[in-house]
């Protein structure tokens, strides 16, 4: 008991087997199917996967805010507490609060018919003892801190006056008003051009640096993660395939999926002749997943087994990884 | 507000179109003013002085010109039947329609918001299905039957309501409150006849707006800061399910009018609906043209709210204009 | 189809069975009456399930009549708006430019009229019938449905198959034809299913008013009509026409809004 104490407290968040199902009256799909994640305090963890893996599936799965149809079974231990044994009152209490989540198309987050500040400061409210003007001061300071320009007058406008990076950078500034331990950030950057990419990150990682909070930042982006997380899982159909640090998974791949992704990275370099392989095909729809290794249909290096057999994680190389190949 | 004036401008095509169809499909009607003195006695050469005084015996184009041009003068003709001047006749009738009409529009709007936002909140739950059922059933009722059941149920049986009628004749000399509350005990049956069928028409429509508000992200992200369900439902819900009811209102206002028209007539309420069901049996035209005039001048001036209100809630469209 | 319109649909096969078989077997004349009874309205009874009218003839028989002119006019009018509609919105969504804001200005006129007001005044005009009845209803209903099919052709054009198509020198008509109509179908039998309560409706209230099927014809809405003058002392005879009114419209419209749920179901999975 001891132990798993220490345990919970070095691992803010514990995903053990979680499995999440869409149930339709003509058919059901298993978008996350036994994923497991630990998320340590004050670390960075990615999740990659291609579009289609369940990586939103996932994040939506620990906040407890899947649609009706959803069903989710597994356990999601926040600091010891399982929350899907949670009630909806106490999910909300520690909503926000204790774990914050950034969507992945910042101005479709933002409620298009309240103001920017009227948001935040409902947020501000909501989490802290403070009066209306001590929450406009703060929400103006908080748009000061994600450097918004003329926060005072961007204050009292609408999301659709906002360009995407500054809806995220609101987003940010609500985060950051929630002083939440673990954020989950669902593709932050994925709709934004380069250099407002950058700056995002940057905003984050110092927000993270200043509060010690966990990240859990999803995105298709390999390179983003291998620059910016200290742990990485790759997620393909569900299923988590190999997981490992950064520099392991990047210079080491064991998967041949994860080899296929660091291949399609385009390379800057234009003197380095490496070219960037595309990999192979669409990614199979949910509702007809393949047999044995969900990959293998695409797999390169398919072996037979790899089509009626579904493979384990174990370790191999500096990585853990579920693949037959030797 | 520029956007005000360019919508205010946009229904003058619109009126000038729906008058000058509805008078030109008055004028291809077999008989005229003159059917009216079938006295034999008439002779032919009478006939056709009349008509030609009336300007009758003229184009339509030129006949529909000088028709706008009165109408633009405030003379609506005169009643073929008893010789009052449209204008009065209609003045006469516009408050008690316009009474029932304001008060159902009030009450359905009220009643449809909240039982749509409740249906589809708690979507798929046997309230929902209870709702389904409910409004679609409402909705295939004829109104003017629903009416006549109203009126066997409540009058007839019970004996509750009045069967028709505006107020009770005999309550003249009785204090103003008293009559007002006569007024009301009058208008129930009506009122519910149509809040009825209104409600039931619209409660779907805005059960599938609040379904597809509640789906998007911003719902999702409010959730996702441990907002509560009251407040997510009630202002972060409300605000943007208002937009897509308004839309539904102004749309449906045609139809809404049509049927409280029936309602009139079949309550005897004095209205323009009565006024102008009894004109068309009695091919009395100007009155027609009137009532049709005033429900069309009704329907715009509606949709314009509807467009005001919506711009006001809707910060997008403030910036367009 | 959800249980509902499997119902609707059993209930409306029952209706129109009756209506389409039961005028054509020499047995019963709607028109005959009990000449056993007292000229009244008769209550339900074993001899007259639903009971009889002021003229002693049997409600049930006269009801079955009157779905066969309900179903005719609702079905028949609608095929009309329907046909109406598609043309207007294919013309204004395909040419755009001033036929598009021509149609679209007609259709706004249209709409801001309450409709009933034109029908009642066009009815009063012409002797009424039921062909006449058809016609009305049929010439002021089209406008939602062209709307519909403009918005749908207007969408489609944005498509990328269609400018392929044109590329490949595809004429106007044959683009129409095989490209366009196949794909505004689904929106347009949703409406046509809806529309066909709505004209019913429409009927009722006009045979209703005495504008639309003339007696001696059996109609639900002049049975109706009849029904007034014995609201107190035989509230069955307003009671039958009325809920098979009801129940007919609630059917197609159940079975339109079936129907829209499944080709936005199919629609989404085949996206
Ligand atoms: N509400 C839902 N109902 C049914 N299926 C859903 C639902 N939400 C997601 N899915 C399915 O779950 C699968 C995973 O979706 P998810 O959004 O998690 O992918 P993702 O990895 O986040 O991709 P992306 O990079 O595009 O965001 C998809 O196949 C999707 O169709
Ligand atoms: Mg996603």
């Amino acid at each position: 008991m001891i132990l798993e104490g220490i345990f919970n407290t070095i691992h803010m968040l514990h995903v053990n087997d979680l499995q999440t199902t869409f149930i339709s009256k003509k058919e059901s799909v298993t978008a996350v199917d036994g994923v497991s994640l630990r998320i340590p305090k004050g670390k960075v963890v990615g999740l990659v996967g291609e579009s289609g893996s369940g990586k939103s599936v996932t994040a939506y799965s620990i906040m407890g805010l899947l649609p009706a149809h959803a069903k989710r079974t597994g356990e999601i231990l926040w600091k010891g507490q399982d929350l899907t044994t949670l009630s909806d009152k106490k999910l909300q209490s520690i909503r926000g609060k204790e774990i914050a989540l950034i969507l992945q198309n910042p101005l479709a987050a933002l409620n298009p018919v309240f103001t920017v500040g009227n948001q935040l400061v409902e947020t501000i409210m909501l989490h802290h003892q403070v009066s209306k003007e001590e929450a406009t001061a703060r929400a103006i300071e908080l748009l000061k801190r994600v450097q918004i320009p003329d926060p005072e007058k961007r204050f009292y406008q609408y999301p659709h006056e906002f360009s995407l990076g500054m809806c995220q950078r609101v987003m940010i500034a609500l985060t950051v008003s929630m002083m939440p331990e673990l954020l989950i950030a669902d593709e932050p950057t994925a709709s934004l051009d380069v250099t407002v990419q950058a700056q995002i990150m940057l905003l984050l990682k110092e927000i993270q640096a200043q509060d010690n909070m966990s990240i859990l930042f999803i995105s298709h982006d390999l390179g983003l993660i291998a620059q910016n997380c200290d742990y990485v899982y790759i997620m393909y159909l569900g299923h988590i395939v190999e997981e490992g640090a950064p520099s392991a998974i990047f210079h080491n791949p064991q998967h041949p999926y994860t080899q296929a992704l660091i291949h399609a990275i385009p390379d800057p370099n234009p003197d380095n002749k490496m070219e960037t392989l595309p990999i192979q095909g669409d990614i199979p729809s949910p509702m007809n997943i393949p047999k044995g290794c969900r990959f293998h249909t695409r797999c390169p290096k398919a072996l037979d087994r790899c089509k009626t057999d579904v493979p384990i994680m174990q370790k191999k190389g500096d990585s853990i990884s579920a693949c037959w190949l030797e | 507000m520029p956007y005000l004036i360019k919508r205010l401008l946009s229904a003058i095509p619109l009126l000038i179109g729906i008058t000058f169809i509805s008078f030109s499909l008055m004028k291809l009607a077999p008989g005229d003013a003159t059917s009216m003195y079938r006295d034999p006695s008439i002779s032919q050469a009478d006939i056709a002085q009349i008509r030609s005084n009336l300007g009758l015996d003229q184009p339509l184009v030129v006949q529909y010109a000088k028709w706008l041009n009165n109408t633009i003068h405030g003379n609506l003709g005169y009643s073929f039947v008893t010789g009052e001047p449209t204008s009065k006749a209609i003045g006469d009738r516009i408050g008690a329609t316009l009474l029932l009409s304001c008060a159902s529009f009030g009450i359905i709007l009220v009643i449809t918001f909240f039982l749509g936002l409740w249906s589809g909140y708690k979507k798929g739950s046997r309230f929902d299905d209870w709702v389904t059922i409910i409004t679609f059933v409402g909705m295939s009722i004829p109104t003017f039957w629903l009416g006549l059941i109203l009126i066997l149920v409540f009058s007839l049986t019970l004996n509750v309501f009045p069967t028709s009628g505006y107020s009770n004749p005999f309550l003249s000399e009785a204090s103003s409150l008293v009559r007002l509350g006569d007024i009301f005990h009058h208008m129930t049956l009506p009122l519910l006849t149509i809040v009825i069928g209104g409600v039931a028409g619209l409660t779907r429509y805005h059960r599938f707006g609040i379904i597809s508000i509640l789906n998007q992200d911003y719902i999702r992200a409010a959730r996702a800061r441990g907002i509560s369900e009251s407040i997510i439902l009630f202002k972060h819900a409300f605000k943007n399910a208002c937009l897509p009811i308004i839309t539904i209102l102004g749309l449906s206002l045609p139809g809404l009018i049509s049927g409280s028209f029936v309602v009139e007539y079949i309550f005897a309420w004095p209205g323009l609906g009565q006024l102008g069901v009894q004109a068309v049996f009695a091919r009395d035209y100007p009155i027609i043209m009137g009532t049709l005039l005033m429900s069309s001048v009704l329907i715009i001036s509606g949709n314009l709210l509807a467009d005001i209100a919506y711009a006001k809630i809707d910060p997008r469209i403030g910036t367009l204009s | 189809m959800s249980k509902k319109g499997w119902a609707s649909i059993v209930f409306l096969c029952v209706i129109g069975g009756l209506a389409l078989v039961v005028p054509m077997l020499p047995f019963w004349d709607p028109n005959s009456f009990d000449p056993n009874l007292l000229l009244e309205p008769h209550a339900p009874s074993w001899g007259h399930w639903m009971g009889t009218d002021d003229l002693n003839r049997d409600l049930l028989l006269r009801s079955i009549y009157g779905a066969q002119i309900s179903l005719l006019v609702g079905l028949v009018s609608v095929f009309i708006s329907i046909t109406v509609g598609t043309f207007v919105g294919l013309l204004a969504g395909y040419f755009g430019g001033w036929v598009d804001t021509l149609s679209m200005r007609l259709v706004d006129i249209m709409m801001a009229i309450p409709a009933i007001f034109l029908i009642l005044t066009i009815q009063v005009m012409f002797t009424p019938s039921i062909w006449n009845v058809i016609l009305v209803i049929g010439f002021t209903g089209w406008m939602g449905v062209a709307r519909l099919v403009r918005s749908e052709v207007l969408s489609i054009k944005e498509r990328s198959f269609i400018t392929a198509a044109r590329a490949r020198g595809i004429g106007t008509l044959s683009l129409i034809k095989r490209h366009i109509l196949p794909h505004t179908i689904n929106p347009i039998i949703v409406a046509a299913t809806l529309g066909v309560g709505g004209a019913i409706l429409t009927e009722s209230v006009l045979s209703f008013l005495g504008l639309g099927v003339q007696p001696p014809h059996a109609s639900w809405g002049n049975m109706l009509q009849n029904s007034l003058n014995y609201m107190g002392d035989a509230p069955w005879m307003a009671i039958v026409p009325g809920v098979l009114i009801t129940l007919t419209v609630v059917s197609f419209n159940f079975i339109g809004d079936d129907l829209r749920g499944y080709f936005q179901h199919d629609s989404h999975a085949s996206r």
